[in-house]
């Protein structure tokens, strides 16, 4: 491929970390190319919350000259990237979206931040994120929401808003996401890129901020399946810090990203994901549905299937959420509830009013919820469906509860801590990205990803980029 | 599932919720949250309905003490 100074902003980490492996490229340039990417277009799209341009540059002359002395790290090393404003950055504000942490400055980075600096990668910045990482955009914070780089009236989805636009506009190569019920997948869905929620336990979350313990993931978000490979390979593994970290050995996803599904199981719980309840876009339902045609051409076996229990997920999902997210923010939100934007300050409170019945049926649910999927994976491989029940709404006339009403596509693998990656798939009438997921059994992200790569070769959504 | 509105509470036991709570909200704030809250109480109603058969589904603990090994 040929890259200049002009677009180095659209080249992939995959694209990248060749060139600079052979020093056809250097960090220096291909950082100052983002940052003058970030200059020319977030004032439209409020990606970012802090930009570490000085920080930034300094960090890339020291990749450039660990490369010229022949010490290159792998495919992150010179590679610009972007934390999700609640991963804690040494020295950096770090403020979750909200007043609440306006002045918070952490001492230690988070475990993926040091990471992913250890791989070589450079810190451009910090991300917008819906408050706390709940809810929707929401203009009672400090912070304006960020928009969607494919039509800036629309938002990005979230609760990694920052995460979704700064990778869909070329603001950065791959940015760190958190999800609880689905802020991975949800803003790669409406932003066109990809994003995967490994396996609770994948990936460490010591220094990442609390929605709740036993629903938060962290994952990547970038534009091609490739690169989420090379970036979930730099933060995955066993982290003394976090002790639900697993310590299975953590494979090479670099060996997954090759073109083969036959033969491959894929089910579809057409009941559920392809409904036409109230809240679930048909048209949204339809490009997938189209979309699984290739992935039998490709010579997966679609197999439908029958989980009674996912209509029970929202429920689940959300009242976990919130009881341990108020477990989490009750001092704050007793002490000085006005420093919270409205819409989260709503939410937590409710957190407050449930009860310890309440959550352990939740978490009953729960089990019933795992059980019910874990046999289904023992009959196929994948799961598919949809992303998202909706292509990224309007800002104006945006419904707050939209992101508590309705079945939850995202949901059941939170809930089920099961690996699950968002791949774009098409596009709406009006020119809006749609994402289709694919999810897995525990700790097969290498499955979920050679699925997701060899969809993504051969269907080729990812040439196509925002008018911007 | 549906939101159809089954799950409402009254505004009295709306306010006794939060005043157990301890939230501290006035009343135009009770009043604000109210919708909001009742979504979430049609959830709450849904889970204490569910079926969970003859086998007791619970809770578990694991105390994942470190091996003697």
């Amino acid at each position: 491929m040929t890259a200049t100074s002009s677009n180095l902003y659209h080249l992939t980490i995959g694209q990248a970390s060749g060139l600079l492996r052979t020093q056809q490229l250097s960090p220096v340039e291909l950082v100052r190319a983002f940052l003058d990417r970030i200059k020319a277009t977030d004032d439209q799209l409020h990606s970012y919350l802090l930009v570490l341009e000085d920080q930034a540059l300094a960090d890339a002359r020291v990749a450039e000259a660990e490369i010229q002395r022949g010490e290159y790290k792998g495919p992150m090393h010179g590679i610009p990237f972007a934390l999700k404003d609640l991963y804690d950055t040494a020295g950096v504000r770090t403020t979750s979206g909200s007043r609440v942490d306006i002045d918070r400055v952490p001492t230690e980075d988070a475990t993926t931040t040091a990471r992913l600096k250890a791989a070589g990668g450079i810190l451009l910045g910090k991300l917008a994120m819906h408050e706390f990482a709940l809810g929707g955009p929401d203009f009672t914070t400090p912070f304006e929401p960020a928009r969607n780089p494919w039509n800036t009236a629309h938002v990005t989805g979230g609760s990694s808003s920052g995460s979704g636009s700064a990778v869909a506009a070329g603001q950065c190569m791959g940015a760190l996401g958190s999800c609880t019920g689905g802020s991975i997948r949800g803003p790669a869905s409406l932003c066109g890129i990809v994003g995967l929620k490994a396996t609770y336990g994948r990936v460490s979350r010591a220094g990442v901020v609390t929605l709740s313990w036993s629903q938060d993931h962290c994952g990547p978000m970038t534009w091609t399946v490739e690169d989420t490979a090379y970036m979930l390979q730099a933060i995955a593994g066993y982290d003394p810090k976090d002790p639900t970290t697993s310590r299975a050995p953590v494979p090479d996803y670099s060996l997954s990203l090759r073109e083969d599904i036959r033969g491959v199981k894929i089910g579809v719980p057409r009941h559920f994901f392809f409904s036409n309840e109230p809240g679930v876009n048909q048209e949204v339902v339809s490009i997938v549905d189209r979309q699984l045609g290739v992935l039998e051409e490709l010579g997966a076996e679609l197999v439908e299937v029958t989980i009674p229990s996912l209509e029970y997920v929202r429920p689940a999902n959300v009242v976990i959420m919130l009881t341990e997210a108020y477990a989490y923010h009750e001092p704050n939100l007793k002490s000085r509830p006005h420093e919270f934007g409205e819409m989260v300050r709503a939410r937590f409170r409710i957190g407050g009013m449930l009860s310890a019945s309440d959550y352990v049926q939740a978490q009953r649910t729960r089990k019933l919820v795992k059980r019910e999927v874990a046999q289904t994976l023992e009959q196929v491989d994948l799961l598919v469906s949809p992303t998202m029940t909706q292509p990224a709404a309007a800002f104006e006339g945006y419904d707050s509860t939209s992101t508590v009403r309705g079945p939850s596509f995202t949901a059941p693998y939170n809930l089920t801590g099961l690996p699950a990656i968002s791949v774009p798939c098409g596009f709406t009438e009006a020119g809006l990205p749609v994402g289709m997921q694919l999810a897995g059994k525990p700790f097969d992200e290498p499955g979920v990803i050679r699925a997701a790569y060899t969809y993504e070769q051969h269907a080729r959504w990812s040439d196509r980029r925002p008018p911007m | 599932m549906s939101t159809s509105g089954e799950g409402q509470v009254s505004m009295e036991t709306f306010r006794m919720l939060a005043e157990l709570a301890g939230l501290g909200m006035s009343q135009e704030e009770l009043g604000d949250l109210k919708p909001l809250y009742d979504i979430h109480a049609e959830y709450v109603k849904t889970l204490h309905s569910i079926d969970f058969g003859p086998e007791e589904i619970a809770m578990t603990f694991h105390p994942e003490w470190p091996s003697s090994e």
